[in-house]
C-alpha cells in the first residue's frame, strides 16, 4: 500500500512519539541532555508565591448583586440577566495600532475569518485594534502546541489548557524560555493598573507560576472537577431514582439498560466511582507519615471491581466500550446513555444542544454519593486554574503592557458590557432579547465563537439563567458538595508534576480501562501498580513527600 | 473399466463441483456485502430525513423517502463550500506536482549512470527507515515563508519514497533496447520519457496518481499545523470538526431552540459529510481500477 503524502508527518502516533524531544529543543537543551535532565517537578507553597502574583482587589460591578451568594467553594448565581450592562474599561487597550496575533483552541464550529466576521470587527473596534486569531481544534490542539513550542514559533498571546501542559514534556523549561515574566507588571499592587486581572482569586494566580516565574494568566476553574450527570427525565419516567450510593449503580444499570430500546445506563464513570469509594484525587497522607497514591489504595481497587461489573453486565454504552474517549454528549442528549461523569458546565451545554429536539430533557448533577449507604462522602477539589494565557517573551515593555491590557479587558466579569460583547456579540445583530433572555441570531450562531474569552479568565459565576431552574440546581449542588471536600495534603501548594510521573498516568489508566473491558483480569491490577511504582511512582512519592515535609504537611 | 472424461483443461482450470461453486460464491458475496453494506448505509442515511434516522435508531438500512436536506445544509455554508474548492485545488495541484517530481525522479533513478545516482537512491531508500522529523519540517516550512500558504499543504509531502521506488521498478522493467533504439533515432531523455516510457507506464502512473490524490484529499494534519487562516482550511480539517467533534454546522437552522442554540449535526448530516469525503476516491477509482492490480503487482515484485 501507499503512504499518504507526507507519510509519517500525517501520522498522529508517529508525531506523538517525537514531541518530548521537541519541547526540549525549545528549552535549548541538547538531545543528549534529554535523557538526563527530565523535569523533576517543582513545588512552592502558595503563600511564598504571593510576592509574584497580583494582590487581589475584588472588582465590584456597580449595581450588580448575585441572587444566590457565593462563598469560597460555591460560585455566585444570577437568576436574571442584568437590565443594564456596566462598562468596566473605558480606555481602548490597543493603542499602538499594531495587529495582535493570538492562538486559541476551539471546541465548536469554525467561525468566518477576519474581514468576513462582524463579531470580530465589533470587538476589535472596542479594543482599538485588530486581534488576529489562529484557531485550532481543541481536540488536536496539543499536537500543534508541541510543534510551536519546540520550534519557538509562538504567537504574541497563546492559550494553553492545563491538561495539555500535563502531556507536554519539559513544558516549564519551554515556557521559561518562550514566555514573558509577568511579575514586573502584575506582582502585588502593580496589578492595580489591570484591575480586572487583580480581580482573580490568588490561588488561581499562583497556578500561573511556572518554574518560579509568573507566566500564565489563569482561567479560574470551578471549585469541583466533575459530577455524575444524569438524564433525570428518563430516570423519573421509569419510576427510578438517582443513585444514593455506588451500590445502587448495579441495580440502576439493570433497570435502565435496554439494548432493544437503544438505551444504556452508563458512559465513562470511573473517576466518579473512584471518588465514591473514597480514593483520593491524587495523594493521601497515611497515619505513618508517608504518602500513598490513589492507584495504591484499596478504594481504587474496589472502584475497578465495580466498574468491571458494570462493563461486564453490559450496562455501559457500546460506543464507550469501544472507545473510552467516545463523545458522550450525543448519546446522552439522544437518550441512549443515562448517566456519565462530566464537568457541571456540560449541563447547560447539553440543554442548549438538545432542548430543541427533546423539550422534556431534564439534566441534573447527582448529589455526591458514597460507596455504600450511610458511608462517608468525599468530593475532590478542582485545581484553582485549568487553562493559561501566555504572552511571548521579548516583546518589550510597552507591547507587553498593551497585551496585558487586552487580557484585562477580556477578563471583565458577568454584568459588564465587555463580558456581554465577548460572549454574545452585538445586540440586534448577533443576539436579541426575548423576555430578558439572550437569543442568538443566525449571524450570531455563525460568527460568535469563544476566542477573546481565551485571552484571559474571570472569576466563576453561574449565569445560564435562560434555563429555568438551572442556576438554582447548580448552586444547590455546589452548596451540598462544599460540605464533603476531600482533605488534600497539597492544598495551597503549587506543585508542578514531575514529567516522569505525568508520563506514567496514561499507560497505567489505559491498562485500567482494559481491565474494565475484560481484556485483563482484575487480579493484574496489583502488578500494574507495581510497575507504576517501579517506573517512576516511587520516585514521584519521594518528590511529593519532600514537598509535603517542606510545607509542613506531613 | 472406468471411463475417464477428458475435458482438455488443466486440473486447476476445470469447474469445481456445484457445492464448491456455491460455497465460493457465498463467501465472495459475503465479502462484497461487507464492503458494500457500510457504503450503502452511509449514503442511504445521508439521504434520509431526521425522522427516518430516528425511527431506524441510527444508520438507515431500509429506505423511507429520499431527501437532499443534509447536502443542502452542508453546501449552503460558505465555509464548507470554500473548503471544497481549497481541497480540490490542493488535490489537483498537489497530485500534478507529486506525479511530476516522482516520475522525473524515478526515471532518473531507473537509468544507471545518472548524476549522483547512488547517493540520491540511497537518500530515497533512507526515507523508508527515517522520517525527517516534524519539528525540522515545521521549521523548514516556516523559514521558507510557506506558513499560511497552500504550498505548505503540498511541498512537505510532495514526494513519497515508496511511490518513487514503485515507479522506478516499473521503469526498469521497460526493455532497454526500446530506449536505446529511440536514442539512436536521436531522441533525448525527456522525449524518451514522454513518448515511450510514460505511454508504457499508464498503469503505474494512474495508480500512483490515485495514491497521491487520495492522500491530498484526506490530509488534515499539515493544514492544522501550517494554516492559521481558517479561510484556507481544506475540507478534511473542516469536516473533522463536524463528524468527529459533533460541532453544529454554522448554517444549522433545524433545531434552534428558544435560547438560540442549535443541535449538533444529525446523523444524516454526518453521513453526508462522510459521503462527500469518500466521493472523489469513489469517482476516480473505476477509471483507475483496470490498472490497479497490474500497477501494484509490478511495484511489489520488482524491488
Amino acid at each position: 500500500m501507499s503512504q499518504p503524502p507526507g507519510g509519517p508527518l500525517t501520522s498522529r502516533r508517529g508525531f506523538l512519539g517525537m514531541v518530548g524531544a521537541g519541547a526540549l529543543a525549545a528549552a535549548g537543551l541538547t538531545g543528549c541532555a534529554a535523557k538526563k535532565e527530565v523535569s523533576k517537578g517543582t513545588a512552592v507553597a502558595a503563600d511564598k508565591l504571593k510576592g509574584l502574583v497580583p494582590t487581589r482587589v475584588p472588582f465590584q460591578v456597580t449595581g450588580l448583586t448575585p441572587d444566590l451568594p457565593g462563598s469560597e467553594f460555591v460560585e455566585p448565581g444570577f437568576l436574571t440577566r442584568p437590565g443594564t450592562m456596566v462598562q468596566a474599561v473605558t480606555a481602548k487597550p490597543i493603542t499602538s495600532g499594531t495587529e495582535v496575533k493570538a492562538m486559541t483552541p476551539l471546541w465548536g464550529t469554525v467561525p468566518p475569518g477576519l474581514g468576513e466576521n462582524s463579531y470580530y470587527d465589533a470587538v476589535n473596534e472596542r479594543l482599538g485594534g485588530v486581534v488576529r486569531f489562529n484557531i485550532s481544534d481543541g481536540n488536536t490542539y496539543v499536537d500543534k502546541l508541541n510543534t510551536l513550542l519546540a520550534s519557538g514559533d509562538v504567537p504574541e498571546m497563546i492559550q494553553i489548557p492545563g491538561w495539555n501542559i500535563d502531556s507536554i514534556a519539559h513544558f516549564t523549561e519551554a515556557a521559561n524560555k518562550l514566555f514573558a515574566d509577568l511579575s514586573p507588571y502584575l506582582a502585588g499592587d502593580k496589578a492595580k493598573e489591570f484591575p480586572l486581572l487583580a480581580n482573580y482569586d490568588t490561588a488561581a494566580w499562583t497556578y500561573g507560576v511556572f518554574g518560579g516565574v509568573l507566566q500564565g494568566i489563569p482561567w479560574q476553574n470551578a471549585p469541583y472537577p466533575f459530577a455524575t450527570i444524569a438524564r433525570q427525565d428518563i430516570i423519573d419516567e421509569l419510576g427510578l431514582s438517582a443513585p444514593k450510593s455506588a451500590d445502587d449503580l448495579l441495580a440502576l444499570g439493570k433497570e435502565l439498560t435496554n439494548p432493544k430500546k437503544k438505551r444504556w445506563a452508563f458512559g465513562g464513570m470511573d473517576q466518579e466511582v473512584q471518588r465514591a469509594f473514597g480514593a483520593p484525587r491524587e495523594w493521601r497522607k497515611q497515619p505513618d507519615g508517608t504518602l500513598i497514591y490513589k492507584y495504591e489504595t484499596p478504594e481504587f481497587l474496589q472502584s475497578i471491581e465495580l466498574m468491571t461489573k458494570l462493563f461486564d453486565a453490559g450496562y455501559v454504552h457500546p460506543d464507550v466500550v469501544a472507545n473510552q474517549f467516545a463523545d458522550h454528549k450525543e448519546p446522552f442528549g439522544t437518550g441512549q446513555l443515562v448517566m456519565y461523569k462530566d464537568g457541571l458546565g456540560a449541563i447547560h451545554e447539553i440543554l442548549g444542544r438538545y432542548l430543541p429536539s427533546t423539550p422534556k430533557i431534564d439534566v441534573r448533577a447527582v448529589d455526591p454519593y458514597p460507596a455504600h449507604p450511610g458511608g462517608k462522602v468525599i468530593v475532590w477539589r478542582n485545581e484553582p486554574a485549568g487553562m493559561f494565557c501566555f504572552i511571548r517573551k521579548g516583546l518589550g515593555d510597552a507591547r507587553t503592557r498593551e497585551l496585558l491590557g487586552i487580557a484585562n479587558w477580556c477578563s471583565a466579569p458577568y454584568g459588564t458590557q465587555e463580558y456581554d460583547l465577548i460572549n454574545n456579540g452585538v445586540e440586534g445583530k448577533h443576539f436579541t432579547l426575548k423576555d430578558g433572555q439572550v437569543q442568538q441570531t443566525a449571524l450570531g450562531r455563525k460568527e460568535v465563537a469563544p476566542t477573546y474569552l481565551f485571552l484571559s479568565g474571570r472569576p466563576g459565576a453561574i449565569t445560564e439563567n435562560q434555563y429555568p431552574g438551572y442556576v438554582e440546581a447548580y448552586h444547590g449542588w455546589e452548596q451540598t458538595a462544599s460540605r464533603y471536600l476531600e482533605n488534600d495534603p497539597f492544598v495551597g501548594v503549587r506543585v508542578e508534576r514531575p514529567s516522569k510521573m505525568a508520563g506514567l498516568t496514561q499507560p497505567t489508566e489505559d491498562k485500567m480501562n482494559e481491565i474494565f473491558r475484560g481484556k485483563r483480569p482484575v487480579s493484574e491490577w496489583a502488578q500494574i501498580v507495581k510497575d507504576w511504582q517501579e517506573q517512576g511512582g516511587n520516585e514521584a512519592r519521594e518528590f511529593y513527600m519532600k514537598v509535603a515535609r517542606e510545607n509542613g504537611r506531613l | 473399466m472406468s471411463k475417464t472424461k477428458v475435458s482438455g483443461l488443466a486440473p486447476w482450470e476445470e469447474p469445481g463441483s456445484a457445492a464448491g461453486r456455491i460455497g465460493k460464491g457465498g463467501v465472495l458475496a459475503l465479502i462484497a456485502l461487507a464492503v458494500l453494506l457500510p457504503l450503502y448505509t452511509i449514503v442511504l442515511t445521508s439521504l434520509s430525513s431526521a425522522d427516518t434516522v430516528n425511527r431506524a435508531g441510527g444508520l438507515v438500512l431500509v429506505p423511507d423517502g429520499i431527501t437532499f436536506d443534509a447536502y443542502r445544509q452542508i453546501f449552503s455554508d460558505s465555509v464548507v463550500s470554500r473548503a471544497v474548492l481549497v481541497s480540490t485545488g490542493v488535490t489537483v495541484a498537489g497530485t500534478a506536482v507529486s506525479l511530476g517530481v516522482s516520475v522525473l525522479g524515478a526515471y532518473a533513478l531507473s537509468r544507471p549512470g545518472t548524476l549522483f545516482h547512488r547517493p540520491i537512491l540511497f537518500c530515497v531508500l533512507l526515507m523508508f527507515v527515517f522520517f525527517p522529523g516534524l519539528i525540522p519540517t515545521y521549521l523548514m516550512v516556516a523559514s521558507l515563508g510557506l506558513k499560511d500558504s497552500y504550498w505548505s499543504l503540498i511541498l512537505p509531502s510532495a514526494v513519497s519514497a515508496f511511490n518513487v521506488v514503485v515507479l522506478r521498478a516499473f521503469f526498469m522493467n521497460i526493455p532497454r533496447e526500446l530506449l536505446d533504439s529511440a536514442r539512436i533515432d536521436g531522441a533525448g531523455e525527456f522525449r524518451i520519457l514522454w513518448r515511450i516510457v510514460l505511454p508504457l507506464s499508464k498503469a503505474v502512473t494512474a495508480v500512483i496518481g490515485l495514491f497521491y490524490a487520495v492522500g491530498y484529499w484526506n490530509a488534515w494534519f499539515n493544514a492544522m499545523l501550517f494554516i492559521d487562516d481558517t479561510r484556507k482550511w481544506p475540507l478534511a480539517l473542516i469536516l473533522r470538526s463536524y463528524v468527529v467533534d459533533s460541532n453544529p454546522l454554522p448554517t444549522a437552522t433545524v433545531g434552534v431552540n428558544g435560547f438560540g442554540h442549535v443541535a449538533p449535526p444529525t446523523l444524516a448530516i454526518k453521513m453526508a459529510i462522510v459521503a462527500i469525503a469518500v466521493l472523489p476516491a469513489l469517482i476516480i477509482y473505476p477509471f483507475v481500477q483496470r490498472h490497479f492490480t497490474k500497477g501494484v503487482i509490478i511495484g511489489a515484485i520488482k524491488g
